[in-house]
C-alpha cells in the first residue's frame, strides 16, 4: 500500500494490529520501526510517497520502500555522550535495529528499499 | 497530553504517546514552562504508552535544560516497552530512574 503521510501510515497500522489482533509490544514494536523509517524519508528526501508491505508471518516482515538517492545507512550506537553528536536520524536508526530481528537496506532500480524482520 | 506542576521538583507528567506527530507541540508545551528552572526536574512517564525518536528528542531536551541549569533530570514510572525504549537508547545512562 502508499502511503503520503504519518498520519496515514498510524492508522493503517492501528487497523491492521486490531485486525490481525496483534500483542500490544509486537504492535508497539511494528509503529515503531516503521515511525522511524518513515519519517526520515519525510524529513530528509523529497519524496512524498512511500509503500509499505506487512507480512503477518512469524517473525512479521515489513518492507518499506520510496524512490531516493543512496542513503549513508550507518548505524553507531548511542552512547551518553554521543546522542547529541548523533546525526539526524541516527537515533531512530538505532532503535529500528534494536527492535528487529533483521534489518538489511539496499539502494535499487532509484529506490531505498527496508526489509526488516521483528 | 502534558501536565507540568511545579512543587519541590518540576514534574511534566507525559501520558499516552510521544512521537513524529506530537512531538513538536508537546516541545513547545514543555519548554514553555522551563522558562524559568530553578528546581529539579521529574519526568514521569507512567502513563506513557508509546514512544518513538522522535519523542526522546523531546526528553533529551528536558535532560539538556536541566543541565544547563545546573539541575538534575530523573525518569519516573518507565515500564514495559517504554522503558525498554529509553535503556536501549541509552537514555538510562544519563537519566536517573526516580520512585
Amino acid at each position: 500500500m502508499t502511503f503520503h503521510s504519518m498520519s496515514e501510515v498510524d492508522r493503517y497500522i492501528t487497523s491492521f494490529c486490531k485486525e490481525k489482533h496483534i500483542d500490544e509490544t509486537t504492535c508497539f514494536k511494528l509503529r515503531l520501526v516503521i515511525e522511524e523509517l518513515v519519517t526520515n524519508m519525510f524529513k530528509y528526501t523529497a519524496t512524498q510517497a512511500c509503500t509499505l508491505f506487512i507480512k503477518h508471518t512469524d517473525p512479521m516482515e515489513i518492507t518499506v520502500e520510496y524512490p531516493s538517492d543512496k542513503f549513508d545507512f550507518t548505524i553507531n550506537k548511542p552512547g551518553k555522550e554521543a546522542l547529541s553528536k548523533m546525526k539526524e536520524g541516527g537515533l531512530g536508526l538505532f532503535l529500528v535495529e534494536s527492535m528487529t530481528h533483521t534489518f538489511t537496506y539496499r539502494h535499487q532500480d532509484g529506490k531505498s528499499i527496508y526489509k526488516l524482520t521483528i | 497530553m502534558i501536565e507540568i506542576h511545579k512543587d519541590k521538583n518540576i514534574l511534566i507528567a507525559i501520558s499516552g504517546r510521544l512521537d513524529s506527530m506530537n512531538a513538536d507541540e508537546a516541545r513547545e508545551t514543555i519548554m514553555e514552562s522551563l522558562a524559568e528552572v530553578d528546581k529539579d526536574i521529574v519526568i514521569d512517564v507512567s502513563n506513557l504508552v508509546y514512544i518513538s525518536s522522535a519523542g526522546l528528542q523531546v526528553i533529551l531536551k528536558c535532560a539538556k535544560t536541566a543541565r544547563e541549569h545546573h539541575k538534575e533530570c530523573s525518569l519516573k514510572g518507565a515500564q514495559g516497552t517504554v522503558r525498554e525504549i529509553f535503556q536501549v537508547s541509552g537514555f538510562l545512562t544519563f537519566l536517573k530512574e526516580t520512585e
